[in-house]
């Protein structure tokens, strides 16, 4: 599917890249090396979360809505933006947990539409 | 019962000859004999007619079975027959069929119908010949390990149901203590929300099994239940099916063919020719054209480059601190909004390694920023390098 987390229980997180070539590997990467895409201006974009394959380098750019892997994309937006806040400045990174929330499900609504969520 | 007594000339009439036919004509019990119209040589006229003049109900025939259903009926509602009705093979014309009145409940399974199922014979497998446990196997066919499973997953080409190119083929080592997806499939519905609709497939093992595999379907929200149907195979391709309602207002249903945990480890099954009809009636499997077959896959998943020059941008920067953007166009626009995966170390001259980003339903971008200004390029030199794009809804 991509290099995507499969389990955030503890830092750092465990991830898969299953459909590399010649089989699928794991390994684990830090939390605070999942960055955002940059945009023309040098700003970051909300939107997107760029995750690197410890074992192959390969990257992952993952979309707000879930791309390749809805549920854990989803939750590695809403951890990022409770710890980081977010880039556009409508939640900072002492706002409440629920706030990182919501703004990522408007995010997610606005990208995918109305359905998308996995999150409960 | 007693013939009719035939009288002869100059021979007396006895009442009960008379009464007899009376009494059959009336329909006295024990007084009828058959009626044997069977020597009438009349080229104008029927052996037997029979008109009822009453012009209201115009009953002109009831034959009854000796239990007093219905065999024959006759009047001004036409024609009606008792159960079952045989026919000479062939003797019944298209044209004698009222239109649009065969409905989909009458279909026999070869009557072929678009499934709404992506691969559904099993015959794409993008992203390898051996797939992991948990994740994508065969294009749109996703699995994931119940507790304690270990189920090996690839695509075979010897154990084919007819006629199909490939299939695939799960080696239960344990099936989990929890049931483990071996393939399912989540469908989007569109517009077709609210049906009845028939998923079936073609299982084998690799000896009969009773009670190991089971069908399950989930409405939208991927938890609620619509129906299940646990399996017992056999050595032989069978059909299995499952009829089903989605509800009104989800927009995806999903198809699971699943273990009942902690059944049948050790055992090797073989999944082929997967349809989704809308009806409730199952359809034999269809294969789609090829270039079909693809296209409705790459709407998930699609992969770019993997040999040398397969994606290779050289330009000239003028300036620097220049980011530079080559544009990548998909195969096929996208279910949703997909994410994209560069794999490999690619060549570069001039510039860092680009990066895939900003991914809309159809396109996506390379960017990289040129180390100086002139001509700088990168390239996937092998098929080690590669560009992914996947969406699942």
């Amino acid at each position: 599917m991509s290099v995507y987390v499969t389990d955030f229980s503890a830092s750092p997180w465990e991830v898969v890249h299953d459909d590399a070539r010649g089989g699928a590997h794991e390994g684990t990467v830090d939390p605070t090396s999942i960055v955002h895409t940059t945009n023309m201006d040098g700003s970051e974009n909300h939107d997107f979360l760029v995750v690197v394959c410890p074992v192959c380098q390969a990257s992952s750019t993952h979309p707000v809505g879930g791309g390749a892997q809805a549920a854990s994309v989803q939750q590695m937006f809403v951890l990022h933006a409770q710890t980081n806040g977010c880039p556009c400045g409508q939640v900072a990174a002492t706002d409440p947990d629920a706030l990182a929330e919501s703004h990522v499900r408007l995010q997610v609504n606005r990208q995918d539409g109305p359905g998308r969520w996995q999150l409960s | 019962m007693s013939p009719f007594v035939r009288v002869n000339p100059g021979d007396l009439i006895q009442a009960q000859n008379l009464n007899q036919v009376v009494g059959s004509l009336n329909g006295t019990s024990g007084q009828g004999v058959p009626v044997a119209q069977t020597s009438v040589n009349d080229a104008s006229n029927y052996a037997v007619s029979v008109q009822n003049l009453e012009a209201t109900n115009s009953r002109a025939l009831n034959v009854l079975k000796s239990d007093g259903s219905l065999l024959i009926r006759a009047d001004v509602n036409g024609v009606n027959l008792g159960t079952p009705v045989t026919m000479v093979a062939g003797s019944l014309a298209g044209t004698a069929l009222a239109n649009a009145s065969v409905t989909n409940a009458k279909l026999a399974s070869d009557v072929g119908r678009a499934s709404l199922l992506t691969n559904g014979g099993f015959e794409v497998w993008q992203r390898g010949n051996n797939p992991p446990l948990n994740g994508y196997t065969a294009d749109r066919w996703n699995s994931s390990a119940g507790t304690s499973a270990s189920v090996s997953i690839s695509k075979d080409t010897t154990n084919v149901d007819v006629g199909s190119g490939a299939c695939a083929a799960f080696g239960v080592s344990n099936p989990g203590t929890t049931p483990t997806l071996l393939a399912g499939q989540t469908v989007e519905l569109g517009a077709w929300r609210g049906l009845t609709y028939t998923w079936s497939m073609r299982i084998k093992s690799d000896a009969a099994t009773t009670g190991v595999l089971q069908m399950i379907a989930f409405d939208a929200d991927g938890t609620t239940q619509l129906a299940s149907l646990t399996l017992n195979t056999t050595t032989t391709y069978q059909t299995y099916s499952l009829t089903f309602t989605s509800a009104a207002t989800g927009n995806k249903i999903s198809c699971n063919l699943r273990t009942v945990p902690n059944q049948g480890a050790g055992r090797s099954h073989y999944v082929d020719n997967a349809m989704l009809v809308v009806g409730s009636q199952a359809a034999d499997y269809v294969p789609m054209h090829p270039a079909d077959d693809l296209a409705r896959c790459l709407r998930y998943y699609e992969t770019l480059g993997g040999a040398a020059n397969t994606i290779h941008v050289r330009a000239y920067a003028g300036d620097v601190n220049i980011t530079t953007f080559g544009p990548i166009v998909f195969a096929a626009k996208k279910a949703v909004t997909p994410t994209l995966t560069k794999v490999g170390t690619w060549t570069v001259s001039g510039c860092g390694q680009p990066v895939f980003d900003s991914p809309t339903l159809g396109t996506a971008r390379l960017s990289t920023t040129p180390t100086g200004t002139g001509v700088f390029a990168y390239f996937t030199p092998d098929a080690t390098c590669y560009l992914t794009i996947e969406a699942n809804p």
